[in-house]
């Protein structure tokens, strides 16, 4: 299935008794197949922005499309099962084992059982789980680490045109971390869906970006590809978030990543 | 302990009809507490008034509630039967509400991210985690409705309560030890059975 395309048209969310809009007029647009990293601290509004694309947070002004239909013209429930969706708390379902809990959107469209089998093996062995030691497990026999596979599986059960990812690896410990991280830039060029995925870990940011976002306080900051935002960033606000941290090391990492790029 | 030896079959008799109203009841107690516990689960604001009314019936003393339904629908089967559920409302609707509420809120929020609709997110995800807090209401029910259903036997000439209200009439005192025995061994194996399928089900 073709990747869809998402655009943000002069997006505005306030939620009700808050001082300020929580995503003020952002405009962005996302080509199919492209991994955009929305990055800022925590009440930049990156979340908010990710959950108005699976309509979970309603629009105050503006539009959000995907491939090229209005979202709130869409069945929320319908669109939804078109679009994965990975939660930094993973949000297992405690009352199904693995394969129960990756075949949920398979078996919400009414695939065929003996098709959802083939998928959720499929799947598991994608995201690095043996399949006979994993389907039949209970969700609280698994490591923080596991756990996020199966959500990562789970999400992209049924071939969403676009993935939404939450701080996915927030909640694992940093050596898990770089091997999800890694995963997933696997995964996500294997399936090239449309990926929108929200941090705060600028490292995580430059590792896995084809564009980042920056936000701050609901407004978009500077969209560029890492190393031009490493390089050049455009405000003190951007060059303080890129520049805090590990500077050498970022700088040497997305040096050698532009020379892999490079044709 | 003599007329438990001496009857044992009519002893059975009315155990199987002390049973036969509680287990009733209690399916009709079920059947109305399971979408009252689901509201006051959605109605965070609502739900202590409801579940407040529910306890306050729960604290009527039984035989005075007897009495007003004996004034409605007569003596026999009903007005026990009437009462057990009434009864039962407050400890089953209260643990269903425990039992949703007690699904975390990821798991609510990648149900409806993965696209399932409410009544969905209730069926498969909300209802069959609050199982086990249910069946637990379940047994603390079933016990209370074994005991209170002794009253059949004053009101509708049912279950075991025949064996105590006769034994009081007639000055018949193992008549009484044999009604009040058999009735402690009903709730003792509702208590066990449903301990175990607490346990299986969590």
């Amino acid at each position: 299935m073709n990747p869809a395309p998402i655009s943000f048209e002069h997006v505005t969310v306030r939620y009700p008794g808050a001082p300020r809009n929580a995503i003020d007029d952002v405009s962005l647009h996302l080509s199919g197949g492209e991994l955009v990293v929305l990055l800022g601290p925590s009440g930049c509004g990156k979340s908010t922005l990710l959950r108005t694309v699976n309509r979970l947070v309603a629009l105050d002004a503006g539009r959000v499309v995907v491939d090229g239909t209005d979202v709130a013209q869409l069945d929320p429930v319908e669109l939804r099962r078109g679009i994965g969706y990975v939660i930094q708390a993973v949000g297992l379902f405690a009352n199904m084992n693995v394969a129960q809990n990756v075949a949920v959107v398979p078996s919400l469209l009414g695939w065929s059982n003996s098709a959802i089998g083939e998928r959720v093996d499929e799947l598991l062995r994608l995201v690095g789980l043996d399949p006979a030691a994993y389907r039949s497990r209970r969700t609280n026999q698994l490591s923080g680490g596991e756990a996020q596979r199966v959500g990562v599986a789970r999400a992209i059960a049924a071939r969403p045109r676009a993935l939404l990812m939450d701080e996915p690896f927030g909640a694992v410990d940093v050596v898990v971390r770089t091997a999800l991280q890694r995963e997933l830039i696997r995964i996500v060029s294997e399936l090239r869906t449309t990926t929108l995925f929200v941090t705060h870990d600028v490292d995580e940011a430059f590792r896995l970006a084809d564009r980042i976002v920056v936000l701050r306080d609901g407004r978009i900051e500077q969209v560029d590809v890492p190393f031009e935002l490493f390089e050049r960033p455009g405000t003190p606000y951007v060059r303080e978030l890129v520049h805090s941290g590990d500077e050498i090391y970022r700088r040497y990492y997305l040096r050698a990543r532009e020379l892999l790029r490079s044709p | 302990m003599n007329y438990l030896i001496a009857h044992p079959l009519r002893v059975a008799a009315l155990a199987l009809g002390h049973l036969e109203l509680v287990v009733t009841a209690l399916l009709a107690a079920l059947v109305i507490a399971i979408p009252l516990g689901v509201i006051a689960a959605r109605r965070p604001r609502a739900a202590p008034w409801l579940l407040g009314t529910l306890g306050a019936i729960y604290t009527i003393p039984s035989l005075a509630l007897l009495a007003v339904l004996v004034q409605t629908f007569g003596l026999g089967f009903t007005p026990v039967f009437v009462a057990l559920v009434v009864y039962a409302q407050f400890m089953l609707a209260r643990n269903v509400a425990a039992g949703i509420n007690g699904v975390d809120g990821a798991q609510l929020d990648a149900a409806r991210g993965a696209g399932m609709s409410p009544a969905q997110i209730l069926a498969r995800v909300e209802l069959p985690q609050a199982l086990p807090v249910l069946i637990g209401g379940v047994r603390i029910a079933a016990i209370a409705m074994i005991s209170i259903a002794t009253l059949g036997g004053y009101v509708g000439g049912v279950g075991l309560g025949v064996l105590i209200f006769n034994g009081l009439t007639l000055h018949h005192p193992s008549m009484i030890v044999a009604g009040s025995i058999a009735t402690c061994g009903l709730a003792l194996g509702a208590d066990a059975l449903l301990r175990l399928a607490e346990k299986v089900s969590s």
